[in-house]
């Protein structure tokens, strides 16, 4: 499994991901963005999390350039969905981390508890990642979210996941 | 007793009284006099293929199960134990022997006929035959839309939807070459704070778009170099009231500009997939045909009360509370037509109606301040005046506004105003 299977080496990958989600609490779409590499996939399945995206929906299926233009829209001002911004606080926790060659596989759960008009929601789920390692700094490849309410009705979860 | 409501005082040509989208009593009454009496569409056939297919879903706030028995034959039954009340299926969709109800176990086949009662020698006299599952008085198929009339109704599905809105729902399936859509690619479900009127009013609503989703076009601007103009004050396109508080919006004539005529026709052809649906779809329809189906892309619009067909999708609308609505909106693939063409179908439907697409959100937002805003009663009427003066009656009977007209929101209102006040 991990080849580089020591603590230290677990330790980055757990920061790596306390990082994000720090960079999705503050909005920061931009500092977010940039923890993609220039090819990647983004995918938050729809209904069930083991459908093929090309015959089926998804809640976002995206390249980066979908996803640089998805942040693009988010931070125009006029994403009123988002006007005024949700503002959440998410935790991670029960992170496994596997290697195999250049590629790092990490799954990882996450609580996001978001506050938006006087309402406060909590979302769960787990999140898949590829990483690969450049520069010391990791990169993320592939994320995909699997929302524990994949098949329910959602009400606005247009904040970052 | 409480005191009936007059519905003639809440409805003007113009203007909707605010309570309509707050009063509990107004929203049980819908429930009673739109849902429970006329025809309400209930799923598509594609969605429950095979023998034992079942769909959990509801007629108001009422529960269904449909799906398809031994036989094949579509039913739509209530989800409601005839014993003690309790639900007899729990999952939202799958295949099934049976349905049973885990309360007290009471069994039934997939056409609701009663097929066993545990400990049976403890009833005296009970008529099993007249206990199967609950079912509307009479289901009927348009193009494999399956709608649901409660009572017998008083018109057939066909005349209550009426040419004009069975032209339109043409449109979207002839955009497959063998006529059918697969609504089979899954459902983004939605959630909002307000009544269900508000996404009825939104969906055929040329108005907002220029305003709501500035953000989507300014993305599709970026992307493409496309500047949009379809909503503009002086577009070509149109509103259309099609008759049973039915609505449309008319891209036809905007869309068959010859520019934009041509680049939509050229754009297609120069992929090979393209080709070759365009191929296929003159082979079955004539070219005439499939070049305006192909160039008009399907329709926009709603049929009363609670479907919306739109672009690439079948939406259905489900009313919770006064101010709590469920919406349903599935893709509809193309029967026949390359992998390509119903790929691209599911990533321009992700782009604007996802859960984190570019456009309905913004929407959803405005249903949420809508109902927020309406709490406050002094000056209650809301304006649906837009166009009243410049609407136009065609041969067809339909009555046609400019694109960010009020016609399609008059006609709808006007036609809640008749099915509230019909009371007998």
């Amino acid at each position: 499994m991990t080849k580089n299977n020591d603590g230290e080496f677990i330790q980055r990958v757990e920061s790596f991901l306390y990082q994000e989600a720090r960079l999705m609490d503050d909005n920061n779409y931009q500092g977010w963005l940039d923890l993609f590499d220039q090819e990647c996939n983004y995918w938050i399945p729809s209904n069930r999390e083991d459908l093929d995206p090309s015959k089926h929906i998804s809640i976002l299926y995206c390249d980066r350039s979908m996803l640089e233009q998805h942040i693009k829209r988010l931070t125009d001002g006029k994403a009123f969905a988002q006007s005024p911004k949700s503002r959440a606080i998410r935790s991670v926790s029960n992170v496994l981390v596997s290697q195999q060659d250049s590629t790092i596989d990490v799954t990882a759960n996450f609580l996001v508890t978001e506050l938006r008009g006087h309402q406060q929601n909590i979302h769960a789920g787990r999140s898949e990642y590829s990483l690969r390692e450049a520069n010391s700094e990791f990169l993320i490849q592939k994320k995909k979210v699997i929302l524990l309410g994949i098949d329910e009705p959602q009400d606005n979860v247009t904040f970052l996941l | 007793m409480r005191q009936s409501i007059s519905y003639d005082d809440l409805v003007r040509p113009d203007a909707v009284h605010g309570s309509v989208y707050t009063d509990p009593d107004i929203f049980n009454d819908e429930l009673q006099r739109i849902y429970s009496k006329g025809w309400v569409y209930v799923g598509h056939e594609s969605e429950i293929p095979n023998p034992g297919d079942f769909k959990r879903s509801t007629i108001g706030t009422q529960p269904i199960i449909l799906c398809r028995d031994r036989q094949n034959k579509l039913q739509v039954l209530f989800n409601r134990c005839r014993h003690r009340a309790a639900t007899v299926c729990q999952e939202d969709c799958g295949n099934a022997n049976r349905f049973r109800c885990e309360y007290h176990g009471w069994t039934y086949d997939l056409d609701g006929t009663l097929t066993g009662i545990p400990y049976e020698d403890g009833y005296d006299n009970l008529d099993k035959s007249q206990l199967a599952l609950s079912k509307p008085a009479r289901l009927e198929f348009y193009r494999g839309f399956i709608f649901a009339s409660i009572p017998e109704p008083k018109i057939s599905l066909q005349q209550s939807l009426g040419k004009p809105t069975m032209d339109q729902i043409d449109y979207f399936c002839d955009l497959s070459p063998c006529g059918e859509v697969l609504v089979q690619a899954g459902s983004a479900k939605l959630v909002y704070n307000g009544s269900w009127k508000l996404q009825m009013e939104n969906s055929i609503d040329g108005y907002h778009p220029n305003f709501t989703h500035q953000s989507f076009f300014k993305t599709i601007t970026r992307m493409t170099g496309a500047k949009i103009d379809t909503f503009n004050g002086d577009s070509i396109a149109g509103v259309r009231a099609l008759g049973q508080g039915n609505t449309h919006i008319d891209y036809a004539a905007y869309n068959h500009v010859s520019q934009r005529k041509d680049a939509r026709l050229q754009g297609l052809k120069s992929t090979s997939w393209g080709r070759k649906y365009y191929d296929d779809m003159v082979a079955a329809h004539g070219q005439e045909r499939a070049e305006d189906v192909i160039i008009v892309g399907g329709t926009h619009m709603n049929v009363f009360p609670n479907l919306v067909v739109l672009g690439q999708q079948v939406r259905t609308i489900r009313p919770i509370r006064p101010d709590r609505t469920e919406v349903e909106l599935a893709p509809a693939l193309l029967k026949d037509v390359p992998d390509e063409l119903n790929t691209m179908r599911i990533r321009q439907f992700e782009q604007f109606y996802s859960p984190h697409g570019g456009g309905i959100h913004d929407d959803i937002e405005m249903f949420n301040r809508v109902q927020e805003g309406v709490q406050c009663t002094m000056d209650p009427w809301l304006i649906f005046q837009r166009g009243l003066h410049r609407e136009e009656q065609l041969p067809d009977g339909t009555v046609r506004g400019q694109v960010t007209d009020e016609t399609s929101q008059r006609a709808m209102w006007q036609h809640w105003l008749k099915v509230m006040q019909d009371n007998d």
